[in-house]
């Protein structure tokens, strides 16, 4: 009844399939058996721990999403599957970096920040911080908004001790 | 009531924002480039900006749609706008978005061609959202006028506005002290009584030492002119001793009653607003949050009344009583006296920030523990049949570990602090001590002071510095209230159930005719669950609704309870729309029996008259021995009269389920939903539920969401939904000769439980 994989594990390689690109920006896959799919979405097993790999490839035309196999080294493909593969992710995993915390309020049960991140300027504002706020590991931090955005700070460490002080009375390191 | 008055005036400033939603001003480049393309400005339906650039940089795309073509153009590049892409509406079959991490993709179908275009992030999905919803209709309905289609994005914007209210920052400090003050106007009278009794009991409390003075000046000291005093003044000493306790114990009283009806009052029309809040609300809401917002706030505010009385009220008028008092004596040494105060003040602030830090670190650490013991508590069969308890047992040590080294630095630090900080009063007085000593032994009438000075200046000096330690934790008293005073009234703010038209239709007799025409819903706005759902069930018909989890059944279900409104569409019951109808006697005409029969706390006779307090006895046991409940409440101790705990403890899955179905049996309603129980009932409970259910279903429109083949076999029809669109909806006998979602279904349960055969004949 489902048209996914069922219960074994496919593994895609670049010696079973191929990646391009369609007009639309849009990821398209053609298997070595010539099965072509149109529209394909990639997703990330691990999105926090591990960025690249075990990347699950599903078809889009159909509204299941059903999984067409997984990746489990995105190194040994092309480069230039590598870099389309890579853009998607980008493309869906958006959680820019923070850089530098302008500035960081509190008010109440909420954080209003103000950021420079890899991606630009942002402001956003954190609400029960410690149901928000993650520590990944090594440090990292994984803040989601109000609006349920991400963003990611890579070393507690290095963050400002003011801003510390505040992080610190809402999250336990 | 006040808030009602506010409320008021949030309305009329957000008025005149509705139009400009998804009309957003253009910046001078772009208005250049689209009068190049020769776009006539007031043609534009849409003109909104993204988020996130075409580099998923934070900046802007901007998505325009005119008469015939839809642009999406990049925000300005060396003064020009970039042309990304381009495309003929006639050509655009739908325009639909897609969620990633922190925003949404849309993508235009162009001739079954699909293009991503645009990206933007959740927090302004809500425009985009309705900018989508515009497109779709213009291309389906391309003779759509341009009035009506104004009326619709008037409408639809008002409930974007209403479910912005996310966005808003929190009251700011002003208006949650003026409502704090507006909350406790009923007890002004009471308040000022306090406050005046609070000056009385200060005025006293300043009386001793000056009596004191006289005792050691005039009656004891070598030079004293009027021994025969002592009685007098030591009763006088005793008199004000009983004065001041009469008043506390006044004061006191008339705090604990204020204060608890303040709190009372509060508490009331919390859970009174609470019940009129939509489901909504308690979906988004984590039930254990509400609670301890209900006990733990209220219990906040009920502290800034007793400081009317005491605390902090009291402190401040006991350090200008006593710094009037100093100064009045002797300002020279009253100067002295001031001087350690602020080094006690920033000290203690300081010493505030710093340890608050380790509190927190505290609190959390015992939230922790607690939650983990909650959760490992709970699980302990899991745990045992994984045979985790030695992981159990190191994590607990972990947390336990935490907690203990928590505590000891705060305990730590504490026990430094204090000796240190009586260690700057002993300085203080030593130094009153000796400069008040050396005025005592001065000759310079300009300096003496009496002993009895001195020895008044110490009992004052003695009274000063607690209110001034004290004094430095206002800040944080202040801001706890404030919270809770926040999230009290954000509670208050909430929007109630859905709204109630003004000529409701009262139907007296429900036929049960049910109709879904066109319904779309989302519980976020921008993430439709239902699509263009339509269909109609006449009187008495059976009807099953299958599909995979999370496809949107039960969705169904809370539209027709109305817990939620259709976003567009409508759904009518004997063909009258639903939002006509009055709410509570809609809901008369509906049994609901839950996958998860809730049970309150109470008799079982109490939970199956739930609805209908009024029942005889013979009516419950009528209804119980329906729904095949009779046989074993009788055989309880308690029979009837059983008291059940909270998730029905000593009762079994099956069992509880029978009593739900009880319940709905005696309401005896027009229409019935069930959500079939899959779980944690065994086979021969399930055949008594499913003979209880067939008494309960006849000659009712029911409609059962269905996981089983054999509850299916007793409907009329099947309606089949997937993502949210109704895939199938027919007769039985129809629906298996189609090659869809239902046939699968019974060849799946049938190859089984080998019913395949009887299914197709």
């Amino acid at each position: 009844m489902n048209k996914t994989s069922g219960f074994s594990t496919i593994f895609l390689t670049s010696s079973s399939v191929k990646f391009s690109k369609g007009p639309g920006n849009i990821l398209q896959l053609m298997t070595a058996d010539k099965v072509f799919f149109s529209r394909v979405r990639v997703f990330l097993s691990y999105p926090l721990n591990a960025p690249s790999g075990l990347i699950s490839v599903r078809n889009a035309d159909d509204e299941d999403l059903p999984e067409i196999g997984l990746i489990k080294n995105i190194d040994e493909f092309p480069v230039e599957t590598q870099g389309l593969i890579k853009e998607k992710l980008e493309e869906r995993y958006f959680r820019p970096v923070i850089t530098n915390v302008l500035s960081l309020r509190e008010e109440g049960d909420r954080l209003y920040w103000e950021v420079e991140t890899d991606r630009g300027k942002r402001d956003f504002v954190v609400h029960d911080p410690y149901e928000h706020i993650r520590l990944v590991k090594d440090g990292k931090l994984l803040i989601t908004d109000i609006h349920d955005c991400r963003y990611e700070i890579k070393k507690y460490e290095v963050l400002s001790k003011k801003v510390k002080d505040i992080l610190s009375r809402h999250i336990y390191f | 009531m006040f808030f009602k008055k506010w409320k008021k005036t949030e309305k009329k400033k957000e008025n005149g924002e509705y139009e400009i939603l998804i009309k957003e001003t253009m910046p001078q480049s772009i208005t250049d480039f689209l009068m190049k393309k020769k776009v006539s400005m007031d043609k534009i339906d849409v003109s909104i900006s993204s988020d996130i650039d075409e580099n998923r940089y934070f900046g802007k795309q901007w998505l325009i749609v005119d008469r015939a073509h839809l642009y999406i153009l990049s925000d300005t590049h060396n003064g020009y706008p970039q042309e990304l892409f381009t495309f003929n509406l006639s050509e655009v079959k739908e325009v639909k978005s897609y969620s990633v991490i922190s925003g949404q993709i849309m993508e235009v179908n162009v001739n079954g061609n699909y293009f991503e275009v645009l990206r933007y992030s959740n927090a302004v999905t809500d425009k985009f959202a309705l900018a989508i919803k515009i497109i779709n209709d213009k291309i389906r309905h391309p003779d759509l006028s341009s009035e009506m289609l104004k009326e619709f994005i008037k409408v639809e914007e008002e409930r974007i506005k209403e479910s912005r209210r996310l966005d808003l920052p929190l009251q700011e400090t002003r208006k949650a002290a003026s409502r704090l003050f507006q909350m406790s106007k009923p007890y002004s009278g009471s308040c000022i009584v306090m406050f005046i009794l609070l000056l009385i009991g200060v005025t006293i409390d300043l009386t001793p030492p000056y009596l004191i003075r006289t005792l050691v000046d005039d009656v004891l000291g070598p030079k004293a002119m009027h021994p025969e005093w002592l009685l007098i003044l030591v009763l006088g000493l005793l008199g004000i001793q009983v004065a001041r306790i009469f008043i506390t114990v006044i004061n006191n009283r008339i705090n604990a009653v204020v204060g608890n009806r303040f709190v009372f009052d509060l508490r009331a029309r919390l859970f009174e607003k609470l019940q009129e809040l939509s489901v909504d609300f308690f979906d988004r809401k984590q039930v254990g949050g509400l609670m301890s917002r209900i006990s733990n706030d209220t219990e906040v505010l009920q502290s800034f009344i007793s400081n009317i009385s005491q605390g902090f009220l009291l402190n401040i008028v006991m350090i200008l009583g006593i710094g009037a008092v100093l100064f009045s004596m002797n300002w020279r040494l009253g100067l002295f006296v001031i001087i350690p105060g602020p080094l006690v003040m920033i000290a203690t602030q300081r010493y505030w920030k710093y340890i608050m830090r380790f509190y927190n670190r505290y609190w959390i650490s015992r939230w922790r523990i607690n939650s983990f013991l909650n959760t490992s508590l709970a699980g302990v069969r899991v745990v045992k049949a994984f045979a985790q308890e030695q992981k159990e047992i190191d994590k607990f040590e972990e947390r336990n570990i935490q907690l203990m080294g928590d505590g000891l630095a705060i305990n730590r630090s504490w026990m430094t602090f204090f000796p240190i900080i009586s260690f700057l009063f002993g300085v203080g007085s030593l130094m009153v001590w000796y400069i008040g000593g050396r005025f005592v032994l001065s000759n310079d009438p300009q300096y003496h002071i009496s002993l009895g000075t001195l020895i008044a200046f110490l009992s004052y000096l003695g009274m000063f510095y607690g209110p001034l330690t004290a004094l430095t934790q206002i800040s944080q008293w202040a801001t706890q209230l404030l919270t809770a005073t926040h999230r009290i009234f954000e509670i208050f703010e909430e929007k109630e159930e859905t709204v109630q038209v003004k000529n409701v239709i009262s139907l007296d007799e429900v036929k049960g005719k049910i109709e879904f025409r066109n319904v779309f819903f989302g519980y976020i706005r921008y993430l439709p669950v239902l699509r263009d759902i339509s269909f109609t069930i006449e009187p008495g018909e059976i009807v099953g609704i299958i599909g995979p989890s999370g496809s949107g059944k039960t969705t169904i279900v809370n539209l027709l309870c109305r817990f939620y409104e259709a976003s567009d569409g409508q759904v009518l019951i004997d063909d009258i729309d639903i939002r006509l109808l009055d709410k509570i006697m809609l809901r008369k005409q509906i049994g609901l029996v839950l996958q998860e029969p809730y049970l309150f706390r109470g008799s079982i006779t109490e939970n199956i008259a739930y609805a209908k307090p009024d029942a005889g006895m013979e009516e419950i046991i009528y209804s119980a021995k329906m729904s095949n409940a009779h046989d074993f409440i009788v055989r309880l101790p308690d029979g009837y009269e059983t008291r059940i705990g909270e998730r029905g403890v000593g009762l079994s899955g099956g069992e509880r389920q029978r009593i739900s179905i009880a319940r709905a049996i005696l309401r005896n309603p027009k229409i019935l939903i069930m959500d079939e129980a899959t779980t944690s009932v065994d086979a021969e409970a399930e055949n008594l539920i499913q003979q209880a259910l067939n008494t309960l279903i006849k000659n009712r429109t029911t409609f059962i969401i269905a996981h089983r083949l054999s509850t299916l076999q007793q409907t009329d029809k099947v309606i089949v939904i997937r993502n949210g669109i109704l895939k199938e909806f027919g007769r039985r006998q129809d629906l298996i000769k189609q090659n869809g979602y239902y046939r699968k279904f019974v060849k799946m349960q049938s190859s089984t439980f080998g019913k395949l055969r009887s299914e197709y004949e």
